[in-house]
């Protein structure tokens, strides 16, 4: 399944988006033009549906509140609204519309609450439930918890609340991997910054983690050429996971390096495609292109594609970007980019004008083309001061 | 209000990209650029030149590169297998560098740089190697920090200095008088008249 469509009101630093979305998705805008905000999006509906992370109340705790969650645009509507269409396949038409409206309950605790809240399933035209409804007009106090996160509520939609929940945000840190006690005892929940990677991977059946680490390294041979037989260990003596590989070296068994003598972008390139073979839903990737070569942040959507080919499940990415070397394989198209644009009233999607289609249909990439830099006037501003 | 005339502008550098902003505004025709590109190089160009020859079908292009040593425009033009040159693609030539037409506004040129006009060579297009000549005279700057700008470090392997491009941008944009230049500046002239008649 993916995310076809996406609608938001007031969520952060948007008023107003609707955009459409394919398998897979090139987020681009300037510096703090709100890209980690739109991957937010889908966290927060995965921390809602997510059991045990306690529900609406939980994920808009965890975002420290509704002032922080609402756009400050918003004087007059203070209701936040979120819209996403599901499909089965790209291109296909919508199989499922989830809508979801919260808003401060106002008084007391100002607590967050449902405003309004509808599944729809579209394959059967079919409305599979609406709310606020006579039960909660009956029991307020029902607003307070989503349909999406209770098991009861949420079994004729199950398969949207189960793609929710198993979405994955990835925003790799090398260092926290490589000195677990930097980030001790401070983990966020669901790991974004991908400390427990190595417990991950530990946890999977050895079968199936070595299949995947033959089809990882394979894939890195073009990146990390002097590296070979990928595996995962134990240490002998304290059990605690480890990856190591052999690095050729003119001492045949002198080469033997664990992750923590990896390159970060070895490291970074490694959490990424095992994210890809692991799951079955959303991946967001924050930008894979950190402390990589340009010739191999070249390579990533070539890569991406090649892994998602041999995955089972063929995960649908989103991946925020500043790079011009990323988007520049030919393959790239207008349809996969979604570029932000900061405006005074909010940020909007500035979708690839006629002019610019032209170009690329020419010949232009979408580097080129789309990613534009910023306002020749400031860029002189910053660098004569 | 004439009609809009909405093009693609390429630059060979980041002076290049000023300095033909300047031109169209200078104009005084109403050009839209819709997308900026600054290359990186002849050799860039070079290769891109199918595609712009494609893509100037759907959006007209407007070009500056340095000539450097070629002998002429039309014999590299040639070199490039471009004999037949669509009639929305313009492409002009500095000679021999686009720092020349800098140059030939000797008095703004003198003013920003804080050097007596005098020290500005008379013919910038007989230079060899505007660029050179251009470093050579900010080492003259009686202002510290302009030297230290413009003036790459001894032993440095690169003619330029740190912010080189960024202030000759800037004196691009501010006080470089065009109408000064182009009196001795003959090609800078000729891509002002030819700004004129294109595409009209």
């Amino acid at each position: 399944m993916l995310i076809s469509k996406l609608q938001l009101q007031n969520w952060r630093n948007f008023k107003h988006i609707e955009v459409d979305l394919r398998d897979r998705v090139f987020i681009i805008g300037s510096n703090a033009s709100g890209k980690s905000n739109l991957l937010d999006v889908f966290r927060f509906l995965r921390d809602i549906a997510k059991p045990g992370s306690g529900g609406l109340q939980g994920a808009v705790m965890e975002r420290n509140g509704m002032t922080k969650l609402r756009s400050l645009l918003a004087r007059k509507n203070p209701v936040v609204s979120i819209m996403v269409e599901l499909s089965h396949k790209v291109d296909e038409p919508p199989a499922w519309r989830y809508s979801l409206s919260i808003k401060s309950e106002g008084k007391g605790q100002q607590r967050v609450i449902v405003h309004s809240e509808k599944t729809e399933d579209l394959k059967n035209s079919k409305l599979v439930f609406e709310r606020p409804n006579d039960e909660d007009r009956a029991d307020p106090e029902r607003l307070t918890e989503t349909n999406l996160e209770q098991v009861n509520a949420n079994k004729d939609f199950r398969e949207v609340a189960q793609f929710f929940s198993s979405l994955t945000y990835l925003h790799l840190v090398p260092q926290l991997l490589k000195h677990g006690e930097l980030g001790h005892g401070s983990q966020l929940a669901h790991d974004p910054f991908g400390q427990s990677f190595l417990e991950r991977i530990a946890k999977t059946p050895d079968r199936t983690r070595n299949i995947r680490l033959q089809k990882i390294e394979a894939a890195l041979k073009a990146c990390v050429p002097n590296m070979r037989d990928l595996r995962f260990e134990r240490d002998p003596a304290t059990g605690t996971p480890h990856l190591s590989a052999l690095y050729k070296h003119w001492r045949p068994d002198a080469g033997w390096q664990r992750e923590d003598q990896f390159s970060d972008g070895t490291l970074r390139l490694l959490g990424i495609m095992w994210s890809l073979l692991d799951g079955d839903s959303l991946l967001l990737l924050e930008e894979p292109e950190l402390s990589l070569n340009e010739a191999i942040v070249r390579q990533i959507p070539p890569l991406l594609w090649q892994m998602r080919r041999k995955s089972k499940h063929q995960r649908q990415v989103f991946v925020t970007t500043h790079s011009e070397a990323l988007l520049t394989h030919p393959s790239i198209e207008p349809r996969d980019v979604v570029r932000l644009k900061l405006t005074p009233d909010g940020t909007v999607v500035d979708p690839a004008s006629r002019e610019e289609l032209e170009l690329v249909e020419a010949g232009y990439t979408v580097a080129e083309v789309m990613v534009k830099k910023i306002d020749p006037a400031q860029a002189e501003q910053l660098s004569i001061l | 209000m004439q009609e809009e005339l909405r093009i693609v502008l390429i630059g060979e550098d980041r002076l290049c990209q000023a300095v033909m902003h300047r031109l169209l505004q200078h104009s005084g025709r109403n050009f839209c650029v819709v997308l900026a590109r600054i290359e990186g190089g002849i050799g860039k160009i070079q290769q891109s030149i199918p595609k712009y020859c494609n893509a100037c079908r759907a959006t007209p292009h407007v070009i500056l590169a340095d000539l450097d040593q070629e002998p002429c425009p039309s014999a590299l033009l040639a070199k490039w297998k471009l004999t037949h040159m669509p009639t929305s693609l313009l492409i002009r030539f500095a000679i021999r560098e686009v720092e020349a037409w800098l140059l030939a506004d000797a008095e703004g040129l003198a003013q920003f740089m804080s050097i007596p006009r005098a020290k500005v060579p008379q013919d910038p297009e007989s230079l060899a190697n505007p660029k050179q000549d251009l470093v050579n005279l900010a080492r003259r700057s009686r202002s510290k920090r302009f030297k230290d700008e413009l003036v790459p470090s001894t032993g440095s392997r690169v003619p330029i200095g740190p912010l080189y491009n960024e202030r000759l941008s800037q004196f691009v944009q501010s006080s470089w008088s065009i109408e000064r230049a182009a009196l001795a500046a003959p090609s800078l002239q000729r891509a002002i008249d030819r700004l004129q008649t294109f595409l009209v």
